[in-house]
């Protein structure tokens, strides 16, 4: 069967028609292998988001490739698609929306069940539930099967939302942003439950944020992309991506995150970018779109030429600069 | 840099305790906090959700809710040489306090500029309303000014609407509307989230080159432990509704003194500082219910260091080093931050 | 069904809300004597069916407590029996209404496409159409009984109930646990029973108690102009008031005011129930908030 789990090559995404139509995503390549840890992180509008909402399919793609376990999604039939639903759950990042305030916990869960046919009487229906639950680290477990989800804090909600992604057994979840609303001392317990169950289940992480600290800390033996005005500009292994970063963008952003540790952040050492604004991205500069913030722009390539992601398996820029040299 | 010479005090809270009327029963949301803040100090107020931070600050300025009650103490705040006990003035002499002498901003506050009206209108019905005698032409000056000290096109932003800029440039704007009166205290709620990095990161170096450069103290209540590494002399963490540890920031964030700090701070991943990470971990379990509160230390049921006596009586606080207080029976047993190397 | 009994819990808090509330109370506690009072009166208030010629136009006393009609007949029966009609009408009406609009308006923005377009397109037109005339002219062709003005008032006000809920489900169904609960494959039947019109209910309680103020006016109005068959109730005591001249007689004062303050009262309990509902609906239980 396909090595990787997933394949994109030239993916495109674009909103509007004619005149008013934006590029959002602007080709991107990438590979995510099973049980891997992917993470993409990015500022607000880099395209992150819509990303992960074509990955999950709830978004199309308007040019380019994206197979999964080596079939073209644009492509899937009926029969096909029923079964990538069942492969590909999201995570969403409010945990107060992303459950149906009328719905007890026990049946938020237990329709999916039912719905596929896995579990078929009550008794079975209620162990399953009781074990996802279980799963996840909502204990004791009856504490919770009849409450409604607004008993429950925001911790305890995103739970929920991934035992319930859960249930059919995917081998990919698209998770966007889930601890960005929630309290920083509470994010690592979430995390750690996350990564238990890649342990156990055997899932591939598709982590959305724009926190790299913790995107650091999620894709520990994973890879990190990071993104730009719907490109990626720079792609490699965690610790090789943080200790070793090549491009500007990425450089930038490690410098400017604030850490919990007064000495340390007032002396880290920051990398300046240009004062040119964010392009909007219905009028994306030619040649490389950072070349606005970026100190190291130069003459004429920079301003001609888009540049490509190329390197090694660990680590690839798209950068003419480093790339060059 | 801080110089040895003792600074004054500006705003003291003395033991004050504030409850909310619930159905249910009193919610104590606020419970015999001391705090002192003075001239020229950034303190950060840190916690989970529902700590009491934002009620603190709130009843500074008598913004707290309908059903808030104040049940006992004090806050002081000083003015060339005078005393004013902001908790016993009427609503008439706190609105001269507002804005003008403490400016407070909201949480997730970018929705604060009514969008019908530009952005310069802020500012002179801000100061008009104020009353000050300022004139049209000197507000716009005076505005013009600050934006610039924000980094930001002065002409283009008084000139523009809300939704014509971005949530960084608002976030800026705004910071400088909350000093476009001169406060002497400014207290912020959350100023960075929902911001992108680079932003945050410019906001969080303006605030420190406009404190160096006016004399004017802050307040910062944040969930974000590095904003308060970044930006405070001292912090002060709270747990239900109490202030729990008080001490300068390297104290704090070195040696914290009270496990609930000491759990936020491991709590907390890093991306290039060398703390240890075998160290890392959420607080188990959840804050305690506010309205029927136990005689006990609240924060014993999530505590690794717990013993007997935190579960039969609640502890004071007490003096544990020069500007550090804590109130914990255990404290000499929390252990230092630890760092890799 | 556990949305129902999710319903219940809400309904109880609600309840305790809204007894808080004393214009709702007020609203409730006329509404309810209405009712009552329709039910009870032929036994307790029968209609005095003879005319009674000594007795014509007397004031208020003992025996008639708000004084006598045109044929000597006693006003109070006549009131106390009066509503019953109106509010059995409006509250046929008010249920078909309300279930045609569910119905098409949960329907057409889930289905979407050309379906949707159209019947927006022809919700639009329809809404052009004015009804109060519509419905006179429809009265001079046919013969307009009870249940079938109750379905014809149903069938002239389905448009604008159907751009509300269409409305409120367009936005309902782009929340995060309908996009999840398609992403599991569960059926559109779930979706629109058991994710969507469980978080309508305040909507569609709302929305029914605006279509009965509707019903009621129609209503009134064709009795009062005389177009629909006679019956004993407030709007035909109106249309009988003004044709006997009793607005010139002072003795008669009663006969035109009872059935006025009367059909006020019924609409004036509506419209407080409706707007304590309003401010029930939005911020109480719409934050998350222990039970």
């Amino acid at each position: 069967m396909a090595a990787n789990l997933i394949e994109i090559s030239n993916l495109h995404k674009k909103f509007g028609q004619g005149k008013k139509e934006v590029w959002v995503l602007r080709g991107l390549n990438f590979s995510i292998k099973r049980k891997e840890t992917f993470c993409i992180v990015g500022e607000s509008g880099c395209g992150k988001t819509t990303l992960g909402r074509i990955l999950a399919n709830i978004e199309s793609y308007s040019k380019g490739s994206y197979r999964f376990s080596g079939q073209e999604v644009k492509d899937l039939t009926k029969k096909d698609l029923r079964s990538f639903k069942k492969d590909v759950q999201m995570i969403h990042q409010d945990p107060f929306a992303s459950l149906n305030p009328v719905q007890t916990i026990f049946s938020i869960i237990a329709n999916p069940l039912k719905r596929h046919n896995i579990t078929k009487k009550y008794n079975e229906t209620y162990k399953e539930v009781s074990r996802i639950l279980d799963l996840v680290g909502l204990t004791p477990v009856e504490d919770f099967l009849d409450k409604y989800p607004h008993q429950l804090s925001g911790g305890q909600k995103q739970r929920v939302s991934i035992a319930r992604a859960l249930t059919l057994d995917p081998s990919f979840m698209v998770v966007d942003e889930a601890v960005s609303m929630i309290d920083t001392s509470l994010r690592i317990s979430i995390l750690n439950s996350l990564k238990e169950l890649q342990m156990k289940y055997n899932v591939s992480f598709f982590f959305i944020t724009h926190d790299l600290t913790i995107a650091n800390y999620f894709a520990k033996e994973g890879r990190i992309a990071v993104m730009y005005l719907g490109k990626i500009v720079e792609l490699g292994e965690t610790d090789e991506l943080i200790y070793n970063a090549k491009h500007p963008y990425t450089k930038a952003l490690i410098g400017a995150i604030p850490e919990a540790d007064p000495i340390i952040t007032k002396s880290k050492e920051r990398f300046q970018l240009k004062e040119g604004n964010i392009p909007e991205l219905k009028n994306i500069p030619s040649g490389c779109a950072f070349n606005t913030r970026c100190p190291w722009a130069e003459e004429p390539v920079c301003y001609d030429k888009d540049p490509l992601l190329i390197g090694s398996e660990e680590h690839q820029v798209a950068c003419h600069v480093v790339n060059n040299n | 840099m801080m110089t040895k010479a003792m600074k004054k005090e500006l705003l003291k809270i003395n033991d004050l305790s504030i409850a909310y009327n619930t159905p249910r029963g009193k919610l104590h949301a606020v419970r015999n906090v001391n705090l002192t803040v003075h001239e020229n100090e950034v303190v950060a107020l840190i916690g989970e959700s529902g700590c009491g931070k934002t009620t603190l600050c709130l009843s500074i300025v008598q913004l707290d809710e309908d059903n808030a009650q104040l049940l006992n103490g004090e806050i002081n705040y000083y003015k060339d040489g005078e005393v004013k006990i902001l908790t016993q003035m009427s609503e008439r002499d706190i609105k001269i306090i507002r804005w003008q002498e403490i400016a407070l901003m909201f949480q997730a506050s970018q929705s604060v500029f009514n969008p019908v009206i530009k952005i310069k209108e802020h500012f002179i019905d801000t100061v008009k309303a104020h009353d000050n005698g300022y004139s049209r032409k000197a507000i716009i000056d005076k505005s013009k000014n600050l934006l610039s000290k924000m980094q930001l096109d002065a002409d283009r932003v008084l000139n523009s609407y809300a939704h014509e800029l971005s949530g960084g440039m608002k976030q800026r704007a705004l910071i400088a509307l909350s000093f476009i009166l001169d406060p002497k205290i400014v207290i912020f709620d959350e100023p960075t989230t929902a911001l992108d990095v680079l932003t945050q990161r410019k906001i969080i170096d303006l605030l420190r080159l406009i404190k160096e450069e006016y004399d004017f103290s802050i307040i910062i209540i944040t969930h974000d432990l590095a904003i308060a590494a970044e930006l405070a002399d001292k912090v002060a963490t709270m747990y239900a509704g109490q202030i729990v540890e008080n001490g300068k920031t390297e104290d704090i964030f070195y040696s914290p003194s009270h496990p609930y700090s000491y759990g936020l701070i491991n709590a907390v991943p890093k991306l290039i500082s060398d703390k240890c990470e075998g160290d890392l971990s959420s607080i188990p379990g959840s804050p305690p219910d506010l309205i029927d509160i136990e005689n006990k230390c609240q924060f014993s049921p999530r505590c690794n260091f717990a013993t007997e006596e935190c579960f039969r009586d609640e502890p004071t606080i007490i003096k544990v080093g020069e500007s550090h207080f804590v109130a914990c029976y255990n404290y000499k047993n929390v252990p230092p931050i630890r760092r890799d190397n | 069904m556990e949305s129902t009994q999710y319903l219940f819990k809400k309904f109880k808090v609600g309840l305790k809300a809204m007894l808080s509330d004393k214009i709702g109370v007020l609203g409730i506690s006329i509404l309810l004597i209405i009712i009552l009072l329709s039910a009870i009166s032929p036994y307790i208030f029968p209609l005095q069916s003879r005319a009674d010629p000594t007795q014509i136009f007397q004031p208020p006393s003992g025996e008639n407590w708000l004084g006598t009609d045109h044929m000597g007949r006693d006003i109070w029966p006549q009131i106390a029996n009066g509503g019953r009609g109106l509010l059995l009408l409006a509250f046929i009406t008010a249920s078909i209404s309300v279930m045609i609009g569910i119905f098409l308006g949960t329907a057409a923005p889930l289905i979407g496409g050309k379906f949707d377009e159209i019947l927006l397109f022809f919700a639009d037109v329809w809404l052009t159409i004015p009804r109060f005339p519509l419905l006179v002219v429809l009265s001079g062709f046919f013969n307009l009984t009870s249940y079938v003005l109750a379905l014809v008032l149903a069938i002239l006000s389905w448009a604008g109930l159907f751009r509300s809920i269409r409305a409120e489900v367009l936005s309902l169904k782009e929340r995060e646990y309908v996009e999840a609960a398609k992403m599991l494959d569960l059926s559109m039947i779930h979706v629109i029973f058991k994710e969507i019109t469980p978080n309508m209910m305040p909507f569609i309680i709302m929305n029914f108690t605006l279509m009965m103020r509707h019903a009621i006016y129609a209503q009134v109005g064709l009795f009062f102009l005389g177009l629909l068959p006679l019956e004993v109730n407030w709007g035909v005591m109106l249309n009988i008031a003004w044709a006997q001249g009793a607005i010139y007689h002072p003795d008669a004062l009663w006969f035109i005011l009872a059935p006025a303050i009367a059909i006020s009262l019924l609409i004036l309990s509506l419209v407080w129930i409706n707007r304590s509902l309003e401010n029930l609906f939005n911020p109480v239980l719409r934050t998350d908030h222990d039970d």
